[in-house]
């Protein structure tokens, strides 16, 4: 019995790392993909002429100034919000969590919103470069941090999956409107950037902003890999991780500061992105069919990278000058995999 | 307080066990001063909401008592840090887990928890314990099966088997065989009875099925009225208190084969005739009937026997002869109808 546990401890092992070097593969062909494809073609062997020559051309400025950081921005985005997801769904044991249907997104957005118009009066549009990043970024993990606290509190008290969506959609729906009338209140030049900020996409990151996100990521990333553990005590619940001898405050507390940076962060400076956060945590379990998180947080976060950076690709409508809002490719990627999983959770009910 | 009772896994000190709702405490049962040794079998029964569940988990450090102490193997509870506690005292309740995508021997393998270190993995003295456990509750053949997909019998001993390959000396377990068919309610009973007998663990376990209780478990904690009633399961039948199960609704305890019965009013007084466990099965039919077994001379005899073709049954009364009878079904439809006849 212990030998035959050994082999399919091994053949399991082999089968999921097998599958781990197909989606890298996968995640790096998108990634020289995203920077070859745009309104502007590009062959992939001037791309690499450039870069080796450095020669300072149209071609180079454009791929260093433009592509390779919104790659890079894409590739970010994609693993905090999927990574996200994962850590909400596992927390609320609820297989519809996400950082955007909690409305955590919303949060965070109001978030940035209070620092950019509720200090309309004192600040010009010059002022709110020097407010920076990381101000920004603070903002939004606050506003993030504090839905999360609000959900965790009422999950408390109602256990019902659906019940807590509905709850989301609520909060998302009662901070919009807060926003709005936070923008009757504030002064033009306020609303410009807060308008130019909610419309925030991949593209327009400076390389301080790239990199103070950069730090984020990796930072919710850290935290979540010490956290492996307890996630998968968690689970089967919290009476019965608390059996297991884990300390449910602290795990909480751990583990929603991971997701508030990582969500608050990508929120800052990408704006909103729906379905991303809750689908591909769903897309992992079906490929690599296991609920250890030792197996499934690599996995979310190669796939969780790919999707964002196919939803890039798919966004700039390769050939055309115009892009689609990444938001829109997002929601119809991520939306069918939401019902297939309500559809699944419906049969087990 | 330290624990005086060398030999006792759980000790509870004048404990009051009950919960809190909108800020009021409502004690449920209590104050308790009782012991549960080590190795033993401990059966909990107790009606719907005497207090059962709120008592095992009270035990098993998941509630806070309203009052008293549980002194676990010398040392008060509170006194245990939260890894020690987990591989001293393991708990399953009722709820069933559903996981997406868990497959059983990832489910067991969480029972390892307290003794992995940060990254979770499992060394190979711990495979070995969750391969047992899976053996022991015989779900080894389900072990890559999703948890989402079973039964909710299998479920159940998959969580078993999670609670035995944590390895604890006290198991507290709620209604462990409430979702089983009976057949797996025995295995897991008996399950149950080696890890005291083998393994020297003590089992505190709740439940309804009192047959199987009063054949297997070591004790009795009966909880009615706040209060524990405590015996070995003879002690409980001779000392009547099986019957503050029922209060006084019209069933008693039936001492002899461990079963509640209606308080009935029998038609009349029939007598048996025959030997061993024909005349002992037969009587329970004539009871049935609505007649009282009895083996002094009366008006209606029942005559179990057998003849060349087998058993058959001869019902007797003053005017009244029934032809050989050759099922007890057959007897209790003629029994049924005598009134009418007399």
């Amino acid at each position: 019995m212990i030998n035959g546990k050994r082999k399919y401890e091994l053949s399991g092992r082999r089968k999921a790392t097998l599958l781990m070097l197909v989606v890298l593969i996968i995640t790096v062909f998108l990634f020289i993909l995203d920077i070859v494809l745009g309104s502007v073609s590009i062959k992939l062997k001037d791309i690499v002429d450039v870069l080796l020559n450095k020669s300072d051309s149209e071609i180079y400025s454009i791929i260093v100034k433009f592509r390779i950081p919104k790659a890079f921005t894409a590739f970010l985005a994609g693993i905090s919000l999927s990574v996200s997801g994962l850590q909400l769904q596992t927390i609320f044991r609820n297989p519809m969590a996400g950082p955007y249907v909690l409305g955590i997104s919303a949060g965070a957005s109001l978030g940035v919103a209070v620092l950019i118009l509720g200090f309309s009066d004192y600040f010009t549009a010059k002022s709110l470069e020097l407010l920076g990043s990381w101000s920004i970024a603070a903002a939004a993990w606050m506003g993030a941090g504090i839905v999360i606290v609000i959900i965790m509190l009422i999950s408390l008290k109602i256990k019902d999956i659906l019940a807590i969506l509905i709850l989301g959609i609520m909060l998302s729906g009662g901070i919009s409107s807060v926003v709005s009338i936070m923008q009757y209140f504030s002064s033009e030049t306020m609303l410009k950037s807060y308008v130019i900020w909610t419309m925030g996409s991949l593209g327009n990151l400076s390389s301080q902003q790239l990199q103070v996100m950069a730090v984020c990521v990796t930072a919710g990333l850290i935290i979540s890999f010490f956290s492996l553990k307890m996630l998968n005590a968690m689970l089967i619940g919290e009476v019965y991780a608390g059996t297991l001898g884990v300390n449910i405050k602290r795990a909480r507390i751990i583990i929603f500061t991971s997701t508030s940076l990582l969500t608050g962060t990508v929120t800052a400076f990408c704006g909103p992105i729906g379905f991303i956060g809750v689908a591909v945590p769903h897309i992992a379990r079906m490929f690599f069919k296991t609920s250890d998180h030792r197996v499934l947080l690599p996995s979310v976060v190669l796939i969780g990278g790919s999707v964002m950076l196919a939803s890039d690709i798919i966004s700039q409508l390769p050939g055309s000058e115009r892009v689609l809002p990444v938001n829109a490719v997002t929601s119809l990627i991520g939306i069918p995999v939401v019902i297939w999983a309500i559809l699944k959770t419906r049969k087990y009910a | 307080m330290i624990g005086n009772d060398k030999t006792a896994a759980i000790e509870l000190k004048s404990l009051t066990a009950g919960y809190k709702k909108e800020g009021t405490i409502f004690p449920l049962v209590g104050p308790l001063n009782i012991s549960a040794g080590k190795g033993e079998l401990i059966a909990i029964i107790g009606r719907n909401g005497s207090g059962k569940s709120t008592l095992l988990k009270t035990i098993a450090g998941l509630l806070k008592p309203v009052e008293g102490d549980i002194i676990i193997k010398g040392r008060k509870i509170n006194e245990y840090k939260r890894g020690e506690l987990a591989e001293t005292v393991g708990y399953i309740s009722t709820e069933q887990i559903r996981v997406d995508s868990m497959k059983v021997i990832e489910l067991v393998e969480l029972g390892r928890y307290p003794y992995t270190p940060w990254s979770g993995r499992l060394s190979e003295a711990d495979n070995e314990k969750v391969i047992l456990a899976m053996e022991k509750t015989g779900i080894i053949d389900l072990k890559e099966n999703f948890i989402n997909e079973l039964s909710d019998g299998e479920r159940q001993k998959a969580m078993i088997a999670r609670l035995i390959a944590q390895d604890t000396d006290i198991l507290i377990m709620d209604e462990p065989v409430a979702f089983l068919d009976i057949r797996n309610k025995y295995e897991i009973i008996h399950l149950l009875r080696s890890l005291s007998d083998r393994k020297n663990k003590t089992v505190i376990f709740s439940g309804h099925d009192l047959s199987l209780i009063m054949a297997q478990s070591d004790r009795i904690w009966m909880i009615a009225d706040g209060k524990i009633y405590d015996g070995a399961p003879e002690d409980m039948v001779l000392n009547g208190f099986m019957n503050k199960l029922f209060d006084d609704n019209g069933f008693v305890f039936s001492e002899s084969d461990a079963t509640f019965k209606p308080r009935n009013e029998f038609l009349a007084e029939v007598k048996i005739n025959g030997e061993g466990i024909f005349r002992l099965w037969t009587e329970k039919a004539v009871n049935r009937a609505g007649f009282k077994g009895v083996s002094h001379k009366t008006s209606i005899s029942v005559t179990v026997d057998r003849d060349n073709e087998g058993l058959y049954w001869i019902c007797k009364s003053d005017n009244n002869e029934s032809p050989k009878l050759r099922t007890v079904y057959e007897l209790t439809k003629w029994l049924r109808n005598l009134p009418k006849k007399i």
